[in-house]
This record gives structure tokens, C-alpha cells and sequence, in this order.
């Protein structure tokens, strides 16, 4: 559609081109951080984890309340004299602040939830997890009542920015693809190049040996779950402001990541960003050339890649059947 | 809507009503409590308190229908989002009433508003959620501004469960559009049309929003600024129902009430009325008393529940968002104007209602 002769047309069909590839990558963006510690979790510690989603909510919800304060109109907090919550230091707090709390709340579930159930079926652990899931979403409702809350882009990236050949872009969306990029190769490092990511990358090919090894694997682990936890709480502050904020946000972020997962590999970090990109960009091309068919083309393009490739693009193992 | 009897008397001293709405298909119930003394007069009512509307409330219309038709059970639709011409044209039913307005009278009460505010001989775009509301209203978005002088570029579907609309947004062509009408209703609404701010698409093109509710505005906080729709209600409207039924919420609840909780209550008293002229709950008697039923009593003006369609014919409000610094809670709109009833609607042999067939009453 874009290889038209006349030199001006060109030049209107390349803006909509770069257009519609920086809106898929920012709307992948999002997924590819709950992707990658999802798929860690599953890979490393084959951990089915339909809560994370959960985490990804308590992470837009805590940095609702360190970025700004707000006025509670509904749910029980409202009921017990809250008339204002929230710290209002700002966005920057929140992405120091967020990450470490739901760091925190990562290492509690793994320690509570996760370990008890390393050796049940899968069945149990998508039971468990996801009964978990609504729990958390609930408590939420109960707290902050069902209606969505207003998480302002921060001043300095709110509106549009005014970018060569595509024109007016939210501003706000470029960050969510700078902080991404950041995060992914912070995570890539940490896996990649540290001790601690040998051990983990070691444990994840087989976990028996490096125990003989006398490698104790819990700590590993612990760790592992947390850096995901962690950055579904990234994700939740970052992505928090592209969206109205409520109870329902984790598990509409959760389905999409599980898709990025298992296009782009089980464990795999280069996979998750692969599987989050092409997401993206399916959503935005289908959104240029077929918009009803933009929800669609996602799972068909999970439903091809698992005919072509049952382990997803970058996984090296297939899922058990 | 299902009534019970508390006591074994056939009085009316204690009725409850179980309004029932769906919220993305699955049944949310509201209980509602009415008191009544021997003499029919009304003592005291309380329970419907309707905060915990989800603005992601997308009534499922079939449902409803099929719920009332099996069940037998009298609804008066209007709480939540029961908007769709369909519900009061081609998928009415003898057992549903709708007191708010549908997307033919938000057209029709918009348009003079809005071409006079922003011009004659303009294009529009619209992108509109993708099942019955969503179709039935920018149906009616083009029909209307059409007939007004205005030319459509594009109408665009957005898949139900879309909650990044960027995209969509980015296909808006800003340098041949004047107006963008997003027909997407409470979250949907609150989501896209943040995101078109945040686009910057108010620096090029006039926004519109068709239907609003509150909990929408709140959750699009500043990005309704000045951006035209139409309200169910809203404590603003300066008349003596209003002004008492908002002072006897907040002596309740200590807040002010939404245009929903309005509708809530004003549809279960319209029914309890009903219910008392007709003596008795059962069922094709309380629709009699429904049908054609002439009230000037819940702060819409003069209206009348059609006989034909079930549809009330009433005035609508159309309301411009306020600046994020003028918004209080509860207020967050300007009433720009109170379109009257003569001014809108269509007769029962046009638009929506002729294709309504109501069926029996047993």
C-alpha cells in the first residue's frame, strides 16, 4: 500500500509507516515488561503464574498513591474517613519506590504461594494463581471501590510531542519505550552477565545438577521471582498513566503477556521483547488496515507461531503437552 | 426489576425491588427498599446506592431482553448503559421501559448545539465501540449531523475490550477532520478520549463525547474540558425534583448523586407509583399503568412513557466538560442547554419505534 511512484505520496506513506511502528512498539512496550518476568518465573522456575497480573495492579495502584493524592470517592477507604490518599512525591518516587515494594510483595508470594506448590501440576498452580488473582483484584474493589482513578502523566511528558516526518505523538508513550529499553537491558545484564544470572540460567537447564553441585537453588529463586515481581511493578507505574486506573487493569494486561510469552519463548528475555514488538506492531498495522480485526490478529498470530514453532520464536524447549 | 412482598399482607408496607443490570454481562443486582404506610404514602426509602457503578458498564441488551421476556419481570432500563436505539425500536419489549434517552435524541439534542458552537460545513471522523450501542450511535451521530450540513470522512470500529486506542487515534486524518466524535461510553470513553488529548488531537480537531456519565469524567478528569455530550441528569438542573432529590441523597450519603443514581431512584419510585395505581404487583397491570403514563415529578420537565415503544419522551441535557480546576466532586459538567422534549423524538410510526413490536402483555 505504500509503494506509490509519486514522490509526495512517499513521503505521506513513510509518516504513517514510522507512525504506525512507534505506536506498536509502545503498545508492546508494556506487555514486554510483564512478559519478561512472567516467562522467567515460567522458565526458571516453572512456575505457572496467573497472579502476575495482580502484581502489575498493585504496581499501578502504589504508584497512584507515591505520584499523586487522591480523593477516594468509593470503597471502604472512602467509608473510614480517607478523604485524601497518597504521597504526591511525584513520578520519579514511584519508579524508585514502586519497584522495591513490589519487589517486596514478589519475595512474600514466592515464599507463601509459589513454594508450597513447585511440585504440584500445573493445573494447581494456574488454580491457585489465579484464585489469587481475583483475591487481590477484590481487595482492591473493596479499598478503592470499582470506579477508575485519573493517573496523570507527569507534567513534564504530558501531551504531545512534536517529532520529524510523524508529526504530534504522546510524549508520555516515548518515555514508556525509553524506560523499556532501559529495563530490558538492565535485565538482560543482571541474567546475562552476573553471577547470580549463571546460577539462574544454570538452574533453569537443569536444576538437579547444579543442586548436586552443591548450589543451594531457593535463594535463586526468591530472587528470580522478585526481579519479575519488580518489573510488573515497573510496568504498572509506567503503564499506569497510558490507561484510567481500577480494580480490572491486571487481568487485562495479564492475557496479552501470557501471548508475548509463549510467541516469544518460556524463558526467554530476547524472546519476551521479540513476542512483545510483534504484538505490538500486529495490533498497530491491524489497527491501520483492519481495525476489527486488530483484537483478533493477536491470538492468530500466537495460534501460526505455535503451529510453526510449539516452543515459541526464541524458546528452547517445547511446552509439555 | 423483581419485587417481593415482606409480609404476608398483600399492603405495601415493606417492598423491596431488585433492580438488575449487567455489567459486561454478568448480573449486578441493586436492592432497593421502599416503605410505605397503610395509606399508600411514602416514608422512607433507601439502599440504592449506586457508587459502585463500574464506568466499564456495557449492559448487554439481548440479555436483558431475555431476561425480562422469560421472566416475566417488569425492567425499567435507563440505569446503566440502556442507550441503543435497538432497545426501544427493534428489540423492544412489552416488560421494558426506558426512562433516559437513546442515541437518536443524543444526536438530536447535540447537533444544533454543536454546529452552532462550531460551525457550518465541517467534516467529521468518528470512532465508535463495536457492538450495538456503539453502531446505534454513530449511526445516529451521522444521520443527524449530516441533516445539519456536516459531511463524514470515516466511521471506524473499535473491538469491544480495546483499551489503548492510540492507534486508532493516530489514523484520525487531523488536517480534513474538524470534529472527531468518539462513541465510546465510560471507561472506553474516559480512556480514548485521554488519550486523544495526550495525542494532541484537540490542537487540530474539536472533540466530541456523545454520552457521558460521571464516573467516565472522573476517571478522564481535565480531558473533558470543554468537550460537548450528553448527561443522563445532573444536579445542576435547577428544579424543585431535582433540587430535592439531590438534597435528600446527600443528607443520606453525604455526597452528591450521579445521573445514575438518579435514574435509579426515579425508575424505582416511578414503578412503586405504578405499582400503588394499580393496585397490585402483577405484572400486565403495573404496564398498563406504565404506558402512556403523563409525569412532571423526577427534575426532566414534562414526560410522557410512551405507549408505543416504552420509551420516555423527555428533555436532554446537553453538558460541556469543565476545566480539571473548576471540577468538584460530583461536578463536572456545565449545562449548556436543556433541550426540551418538543425540540427531539420521532413518532411511533418513525425512526426507532417503527420497528418496534411489543408483543403481549401475558
Amino acid at each position: 500500500m505504500f509503494l506509490v511512484a509519486d514522490g509526495v505520496v512517499l513521503v505521506v506513506a513513510l509518516d504513517r509507516v514510522i507512525t504506525i511502528l512507534l505506536n506498536g512498539l509502545q503498545q508492546g512496550a508494556i506487555y514486554v515488561l510483564v512478559a519478561i518476568g512472567l516467562s522467567i518465573i515460567l522458565g526458571t522456575l516453572k512456575f505457572v503464574n496467573f497472579a502476575h497480573g495482580a502484581l502489575y495492579l498493585i504496581g499501578t495502584y502504589a504508584g497512584l498513591l507515591v505520584t499523586l493524592q487522591i480523593q477516594p470517592t468509593g470503597g471502604r477507604l472512602a467509608d473510614w474517613g480517607y478523604a485524601t490518599l497518597g504521597l504526591g512525591w511525584g513520578f520519579l518516587a514511584a519508579l524508585v519506590i514502586v519497584p522495591v515494594v513490589v519487589f517486596v510483595v514478589g519475595l512474600l508470594m514466592e515464599r507463601f504461594v509459589a513454594r508450597p506448590f513447585y511440585d504440584r501440576p500445573d493445573t494447581d498452580q494456574i488454580l491457585l494463581t489465579f484464585g489469587l488473582a481475583i483475591v487481590v483484584q477484590e481487595v482492591f474493589k473493596i479499598l478503592f471501590g470499582g470506579q477508575s482513578y485519573n493517573f496523570a502523566r507527569p507534567a513534564w511528558a504530558s501531551g504531545p510531542v512534536h517529532l520529524p516526518v510523524v508529526g504530534a505523538f504522546p510524549e508520555w508513550r516515548l518515555y514508556v519505550i525509553g524506560i523499556t529499553a532501559v529495563v530490558v537491558v538492565l535485565v538482560y545484564a543482571l541474567i546475562e552477565y552476573t553471577d547470580f544470572g549463571l546460577v539462574v540460567r544454570a538452574g533453569t537447564r537443569d536444576a538437579e545438577m547444579v543442586q548436586l553441585l552443591g548450589i543451594k537453588l531457593s535463594r535463586p529463586y526468591l530472587m528470580v521471582f522478585g526481579v519479575g515481581a519488580a518489573l510488573a511493578g515497573v510496568a504498572g507505574v509506567v503503564g499506569g498513566p497510558l490507561y484510567a486506573v481500577n480494580p480490572n487493569i491486571g487481568t487485562e494486561v495479564l492475557v496479552p503477556s501470557f501471548l508475548v510469552v509463549v510467541i516469544g519463548g518460556v524463558g526467554s528475555i530476547t524472546g519476551a521483547v521479540l513476542g512483545g514488538i510483534l504484538i505490538g506492531e500486529t495490533l498497530a498495522i491491524l489497527v491501520a488496515v483492519a481495525p476489527q480485526w486488530s483484537q483478533v490478529g493477536i491470538y492468530l498470530l500466537a495460534a501460526i507461531v505455535l503451529l510453526a514453532r510449539p516452543q515459541g520464536l526464541l524458546g528452547t524447549e517445547e511446552v509439555a503437552p | 426489576m423483581r419485587e417481593t412482598v415482606d409480609d404476608d399482607t398483600e399492603s405495601f408496607t415493606d417492598a423491596r425491588a431488585e433492580l438488575q443490570i449487567h455489567r459486561n454481562s454478568d448480573p449486578v443486582n441493586l436492592r432497593l427498599r421502599l416503605r410505605y404506610d397503610y395509606a399508600g404514602t411514602r416514608q422512607t426509602d433507601s439502599g440504592a446506592d449506586t457508587s459502585d457503578f463500574d464506568p466499564a458498564d456495557r449492559t448487554t441488551v439481548s440479555t436483558e431482553a431475555d431476561f425480562v421476556v422469560n421472566d416475566r419481570v417488569v425492567f425499567i432500563g435507563g440505569i446503566g448503559l440502556t442507550h441503543a436505539d435497538d432497545t426501544n425500536g427493534s428489540d423492544c419489549v412489552r416488560y421494558s421501559f426506558r426512562e433516559v434517552f437513546n442515541t437518536t435524541m443524543s444526536a438530536q439534542a447535540l447537533a444544533p448545539v454543536v454546529t452552532d458552537e462550531y460551525g457550518d460545513d465541517l467534516s467529521f471522523y468518528q470512532l465508535y465501540a463495536d457492538y450495538n450501542w456503539g453502531q446505534s450511535q454513530q449511526e445516529s451521530m451521522n444521520t443527524y449531523f449530516t441533516e445539519a450540513g456536516w459531511s463524514q470522512i470515516d466511521s471506524v470500529a473499535t473491538p469491544l475490550g480495546t483499551s489503548d486506542f492510540s492507534s486508532f487515534l493516530s489514523q484520525v486524518p487531523r488536517d480534513e477532520a474538524d470534529v472527531l466524535f468518539l462513541n465510546h461510553y465510560g471507561l472506553d470513553g474516559a480512556n480514548s478520549l485521554s488519550q486523544a488529548i495526550d495525542r494532541g488531537l484537540n490542537e487540530d480537531v474539536e472533540i466530541v463525547m456523545p454520552l457521558y456519565n460521571r464516573p467516565m469524567a472522573q476517571a478522564a478528569s481535565g480531558a473533558i474540558d470543554g468537550v460537548f455530550g450528553t448527561a443522563a441528569w445532573d444536579s445542576q438542573i435547577d428544579n424543585e425534583p431535582s433540587n430535592q432529590f439531590t438534597q435528600a441523597f446527600q443528607d443520606e450519603y453525604d455526597r452528591i448523586p450521579s445521573g445514575v443514581a438518579q435514574l435509579a431512584y426515579a425508575q424505582t419510585l416511578q414503578y412503586a407509583a405504578a405499582v400503588e395505581r394499580a393496585g397490585t404487583f402483577y405484572p400486565p397491570e403495573v404496564i398498563r399503568q406504565l404506558e402512556d403514563y403523563e409525569y412532571d415529578n423526577i427534575g426532566m420537565g414534562p414526560e410522557t412513557m410512551r405507549a408505543c415503544d416504552h420509551q420516555a419522551h423527555r428533555a436532554v441535557p446537553v453538558v460541556r466538560g469543565l476545566p480539571e480546576d473548576e471540577q468538584e466532586q460530583g461536578q463536572f459538567f456545565e449545562i449548556v442547554e436543556l433541550t426540551p422534549r418538543d425540540e427531539i423524538g420521532y413518532g411511533c410510526d418513525e425512526g426507532p419505534a417503527a420497528e418496534c413490536d411489543l408483543g403481549p402483555y401475558e
